[in-house]
């Protein structure tokens, strides 16, 4: 089932949402940006739970955008869980299926599968606020997929729980998902799940649609400033090229760059810089700031004058705060996108 | 969804305004002499009438509310024997005439009731030591009486589901119980305790017959009085419209105000509400609820008890001692032949039981609508649909009246205009009670519904309607209460043959039988009382998964 | 939950059918517009209707409106399409109004030559009298041994706090008891109530509230009809409470029907006129209206010897009534509200 949002158009106020967008069939895409930007409004036009001004909806080349929630054949998962708190597990997860007139029997079953599918078969008869907010979550997805949906849309269905249970719980929607080859819309505004989930990545930023691709291609080879920092860890600065050099603002030269002269952001992650203790040769000098152990590997902050830089260093890492040093950004490995900030 | 305004709106208009307009129409055109505006206004008694009126009304509300708010949290939040049936008691001074209400007063505070006699008898006193009645107090006192369980009421269905988040956080915070109460847990009250004031104050505006006899007299007028004498005494109709449209003004901007500030109120607090309360008292605690308990006994339940147990008692001899005896009940069934009583008892049942099934639906598709939309206009088609609470049934019969002979010429009084009538004055209570449940639904719920399949008539019974339940019941009940207990336009409307509970006790005062109207009364609120409880009982069980 | 509500709805449907099925026939019979008390299963229609219905064989449909200033209203409001014959119920406050809204037509009875003079309150013959009652406050001898002779007795330091009145604004029984003062104290009656007000316990918005608070004890004294302690005579058997004669005299109420100009069964209406002056129907009057009957050739039964029968009896003009009520109403609501 392919969906495919042309040219939906629809303004609040200042606001303007306008959105083009595929989702191929069986496709896990994520739509990811910061709060506000109208990702989660993208998501109910899609529902039919808001009306676009203009565009259209269709799904597998059916015309959708005029249609109501109900016969659009969607499956959504709802941050609040929102489950129905009259109704047990069991009674929560048939509801679709009773509307669709499925039989007593088939019905039972297919709940019994489904709740097999998201291990809550011991919890068929309680009601949902006896349950943990992963529990709910749970339930909360097979209730959308039990009328074999067309799509899948998620709006933000992690962000109420904790970090472990995010974990676990995003890794059994890609195997849900996996399973049913199911086509997904998924909108979040964290970026470890977009990355760890997605087929492909939208990004979305002040109602637009900025750029699309891998989470690996953008997280490499982001098209925009606004990417690259939005998806993972990233280290910043402000100057300009000047003679095939990155220069900052305060005039040190940091990296090779070959390319126009002209002001720009210098854009690398923090595994593309090393520290150096001889305070001779290329780069930053820098004073160490803070050293976080994160068990895996080390994070160390490091400030060079008005700037911040991040940088992963080896769990067995020797720098400690207040010891100095000089900062390398590997050639080739910086990104350098031009114009003012 | 812009059709379903239609269905709210279309019946109150006909049912309410039509007839209303019909009446105000009479009042601008006015007959010879002066507009009755102009001689209205140019009195200065209209004013401190006016302002009587508001004033007593306010006060009234403010000490139900207060009085409300514990009862409240024990019908929200405890969990004890007996609480559908305290329930099931809360609508039942709504159902008394006014009669009654000032009859148990009477028998229970007054000068040689229960309570001084009691007291004179243990202290050996020569006077009457507690001269309760016949003042201010004993007004604000009446009008507790018919209010406070229903603030307790609506505002404990409210409670039943708040979320107590907030509130563990203030605690947190270092607010101790008073204040965090004060700062956290009663603003987020407030849409149940706004709502609950608008009808309150409604009912207290419109209070006539009890302010004027516990009251003490004409010191304490309120402009019913004067809407009563104008349009049933002095028939002068012109002034009676012209009073009521004063009136409707008076309380609209009033209602305005309320609805106004349960929206401003009503942030929607997301979560679940908390499991319920174990009542654990600690000594102070256990004082308070004492106390309280001692209040609500006296206030509410002495006087209807004390007006039961009359009807139960009777002198034997001239100056003999009471004893007990179903005399009076005797005079009820047999004395003029039992048609009577059973007449009326059928035609009050199945007046109230079509006023229940005409005003749940319409009051709850005014809630839904107002309740889903935003604006203005929500605001204000919620503020106009309150309205009939704050006309006079008196006005509202004539209104009636003047239509049907209007559009039916040979209209010589009817059952389905009483009907309507009841709706209009009862459809308002469950708009209230509903509206309030309703807001308490997360929005994603019925969204949710929408994506798996339903349609929106479909959500809303599968989904909606099934979480407002206790909202439902509560407006069934005082729907219910109301039409058993309404006069004015019944008599005002009714043929022959349509007597009904409260007319027939009106009878039987009036043929001096005083205390076969105490039967009748206690038959009414028995009745009523077996009524609310199956209301209760056809709501389902008071299962709330959320609270288990 | 569904089910449940479904089945109870089931249920009143059927059970209120069949009250909407029948619609009965309105031809052939005559239409009674009516005070409550009147109709009520105690009042007279119960004891004199049927025995119209025989002598005549028509049909009576008797409509009870409220109270009898309810049913000048409901005549005034169906000026235009009149459904009723007969009006019972406008007494000599009501009659001036009556007149006014020119609802009613003429009609003297044969029967009306049994009637006394003085009660012949309508010389246009709109409404013809039937029964008469005076005003009088009720005491509880139980209490007051030495009963109140004047309205002057009432402002007595003895009776603080001791008398219940009705509201003149709602209630007939107040008016007439605020007419009574006007009667006896002229333009002065403003300086009476300020006497009087220490005395009133309360003022009741009705005489039914009044009352009620009277006979549960919460005072010894009630404005009522001379004739209240009648009905404790005849159907309680206790004298308990007793009538005080006033010197100055007693204001008075007389009772009356009329036929509507343009009613559908003039004959018919005609014909009840006359039998509400009749013997069957005058003989009822005393022990179940609880009033005088107004022809003068009816026995008064045992236990009238109860009920006060002032020597002088007060009234004001009809005409004065209408024209100056409002004004004294408002000087009254400013002596009693101090």
């Amino acid at each position: 089932m392919t969906l495919n949002v042309n040219d939906l158009f629809r303004r609040y106020g200042d606001f303007q949402l306008r959105v083009n967008l595929t989702v191929s069939k069986g496709e896990f895409l994520s739509v990811i940006g910061p709060s506000g930007c109208g990702k989660s409004t993208l998501l109910r036009m899609v529902a039919g739970l808001e009306s676009a001004d203009a565009g259209s909806i269709d799904l597998n080349g059916r015309e959708i955008s005029h249609e109501p929630p109900e016969k659009r054949g969607i499956g959504m998962v709802f941050q609040d869980y929102a489950l129905f708190p009259h109704m047990s597990v069991a009674e929560n997860v048939a509801y679709g299926l009773k509307l669709r007139k499925v039989g007593k029997k088939d019905r039972e079953s297919r709940v019994r599968e489904l709740l097999a599918l998201v291990r809550l078969t011991d919890k068929a008869d309680e009601f949902p606020a006896t349950l943990s907010g992963g529990e709910q979550q749970r339930v909360a997805l097979a209730r959308a997929i039990a009328p074999n949906p067309s799509v899948l849309l998620l709006d933000e269905p992690l962000s109420a729980l904790d970090a472990r249970l995010r974990i676990d719980l995003r890794r059994e929607i890609r195997e849900v998902h996996d399973r049913l080859s199911l086509t997904t819309l998924y909108v979040t505004h964290d970026q470890e799940e977009a990355l760890t989930l997605s087929d492909r990545i939208a990004v979305m930023k002040g109602g637009e649609i900025l750029q699309t691709g891998t989470p690996k291609g953008l997280y490499e080879r982001p098209g925009h400033l606004f990417t690259g920092m939005f998806l993972g860890l990233s280290n910043t600065l402000a100057g300009r090229v000047e003679q095939g050099w990155f220069v900052t603002d305060s005039g040190t030269q940091v990296v090779r760059w070959g390319g126009p002269d002209g002001p720009g952001t210098l854009f690398f992650r923090p595994h593309h810089v090393v520290l150096h203790e001889s305070p001779s040769g290329i780069g930053l000098s820098f004073v160490v700031k803070r050293v976080e152990y994160c068990g895996a590997w080390t994070l160390v902050h490091v400030v060079s004058g008005a700037h911040r830089v991040i940088v992963f260093e080896a769990r067995d890492t020797l720098w400690e705060e207040g010891r100095s040093g000089r900062l390398e950004v590997l050639p080739g490995e910086g990104l350098f996108f031009p114009g003012l900030t | 969804m812009r059709l379903l305004w239609l269905v709210p709106v279309v019946p109150t208009l006909i049912l309410f305004y039509l007839p209303l307009s019909v009446i105000l129409a009479e009042a601008l055109k006015g007959g010879e002499g002066p507009s009755p505006f102009v001689r209205l206004f140019s009195n200065p008694y209209t004013f401190r009438v006016i302002g009587f009126t508001l004033w007593q009304a306010l006060v009234s509300t403010g000490v139900s509310l207060m009085l409300g708010l514990p009862g409240a949290w024990l019908l929200g939040r405890a969990t004890f024997p007996g609480k559908r049936l305290l329930k099931a008691l809360t609508a039942i001074p709504f159902v008394l005439p006014s009669i009654l209400v000032v009859l148990a007063f009477v028998i229970f505070y007054g000068n040689s009731g229960v309570l001084n006699r009691f007291a004179m008898g243990v202290f050996d006193l020569k006077r009457p030591p507690f001269p309760i009645l016949y003042s201010f107090s004993a007004i604000v006192l009446a009008h507790a009486f018919y209010n406070f369980p229903l603030a307790a009421r609506l505002i404990g269905g409210f409670w039943e589901r708040h979320n107590d988040g907030p509130a563990l956080a203030a605690r947190t915070l270092g607010a101790g119980p008073v204040r965090c109460f004060l700062t956290v847990t009663l603003p987020g009250l407030l849409p149940a305790i706004f709502s609950a004031a608008g009808l309150i104050y409604l009912f207290c505006f419109m209070s006539f017959a009890v302010v004027l006899v516990l009251g003490g007299g004409p010191r304490y007028t309120t402009i019913e009085v004067e809407i009563y004498r104008a349009a049933r005494i002095s028939l002068d109709l012109d002034m009676a419209a012209a009073l009521a449209v004063v009136g409707a003004g008076l309380t609209l901007s009033m209602l305005w105000i309320t609805v106004k500030m349960q929206h401003r109120a009503s942030h929607a607090v997301r979560g679940q509400a908390s499991r319920r309360g174990t009542l654990r008292l600690s000594g102070k605690a256990r004082i308070f609820w004492g106390f309280y308990i001692l209040l609500v006994v006296l206030v509410v339940a002495s006087p209807l008890v004390a007006l039961v147990v009359r009807s139960f008692l009777a002198q034997v001899s001239r100056s003999g001692p009471l004893v007990w005896t179903l005399k009076w009940y005797d005079v009820l069934f047999t004395e003029s032949g039992s048609a009577l009583s059973l007449m009326a008892v059928k035609n009050s049942l199945v007046f109230a039981s079509l006023t229940v099934c005409a005003a749940l639906p319409l009051g709850m598709a005014a809630a839904w609508v107002t309740t889903r939309s935003q604006g203005v206009w929500a605001r204000f088609t919620e503020t106009a649909m309150m309205l009939p609470m704050g006309v006079s049934s008196v006005v509202l019969g004539l209104g009636y009246f003047k239509c049907l002979a209007l559009f039916f010429p040979d209209y010589s009084g009817s059952r389905a205009a009483v009907v309507a009538a009841h709706v209009v004055v009862a459809y308002p209570f469950v708009l209230r009670s509903v509206s309030a449940s309703l807001k308490r639904i997360s929005p994603s719920l019925p969204q949710v519904a929408r994506t798996l399949g339903a349609g929106p008539f479909q959500t809303f019974l599968t989904v909606e309607l099934p979480l407002i339940r206790s909202g439902l019941v509560g407006g069934a009940c005082f729907a219910f209460a109301l039409s058993m207990g309404e006069i004015n336009a019944t008599l005002i409307l009714a043929r022959a043959d349509t007597i009904t509970i409260p007319l027939a006790l009106y009878r039987l005062i009036g043929a001096y039988r005083f205390f076969a109207a105490c039967a009748l009364g206690t038959l009414l609120m028995g009745l009523c009382v077996v009524c609310f409880l199956l209301l209760e009982w056809m709501g389902g069980e008071s299962l709330d998964p959320e609270r288990e | 939950m569904m089910k449940r509500v479904m089945l109870a709805v089931l249920c009143l449907c059927l059970a209120t059918l069949p009250a909407y099925a029948g619609n009965r026939e309105t031809d052939g019979k005559l239409v009674i517009y009516t005070y409550d008390s009147f109709a009520s299963e105690w009042g007279l229609a119960p004891k004199v209707i049927p025995a119209f219905e025989k002598v005549s064989g028509l049909k009576v449909e008797l409509i009870s409106v409220g109270s009898s200033g309810q049913v000048l209203q409901r005549a005034m409001l169906e000026k235009d399409h009149p459904k009723a014959d007969v009006v019972i119920g406008i007494d000599n406050n009501l009659l001036a109004k009556a007149r006014k809204s020119g609802v009613l037509s003429p009609y003297r009875s044969a029967g009306l030559d049994r009637v006394p003079e003085a009660l012949r309150f309508d010389p246009e013959c709109q409404v013809t009298p039937f029964d008469y009652g005076y005003f009088a406050m009720i005491y509880d001898s139980e209490v007051i041994k030495n009963p109140p002779q004047s309205l002057e007795d009432l402002t007595s330091d003895a009776y603080k706090k001791s008398v219940i009145l009705m509201d003149p604004r709602t209630s007939g029984p107040g008016l007439g008891f605020f007419l009574w003062t006007v009667s006896v104290y002229g333009e002065d009656f403003a300086d009476y109530w300020t006497r009087l007000a220490p005395s009133i316990l309360t003022i009741t918005d009705s005489w039914s509230s009044g009352y009620g608070l009277f006979t549960n004890g919460e005072a010894p004294l009630v404005l009522s009809y001379s004739s209240s302690p009648v009905y404790h005579v005849a159907f309680e058997k206790s004298s308990r409470y007793k009538a005080a004669a006033f010197k100055e005299g007693h204001y008075m109420q007389i009772e009356g029907a009329g036929i509507l100009k343009g009613a559908p069964h003039r004959k018919a209406a005609e014909a009840f006129i006359d039998f509400m002056l009749s013997e069957t129907f005058q003989r009822e009057i005393p022990l179940t209206n609880i009033m005088f009957p107004a022809s003068s050739a009816t026995p008064l039964p045992e236990s009238f010897s109860h009920a006060v029968k002032p020597e002088k009896s007060l009234q004001l003009s009809p005409e004065v009534i209408m024209t100056k009520s409002e004004g004294w109403l408002s000087t009254w609501v400013g002596a009693v509200s101090k």
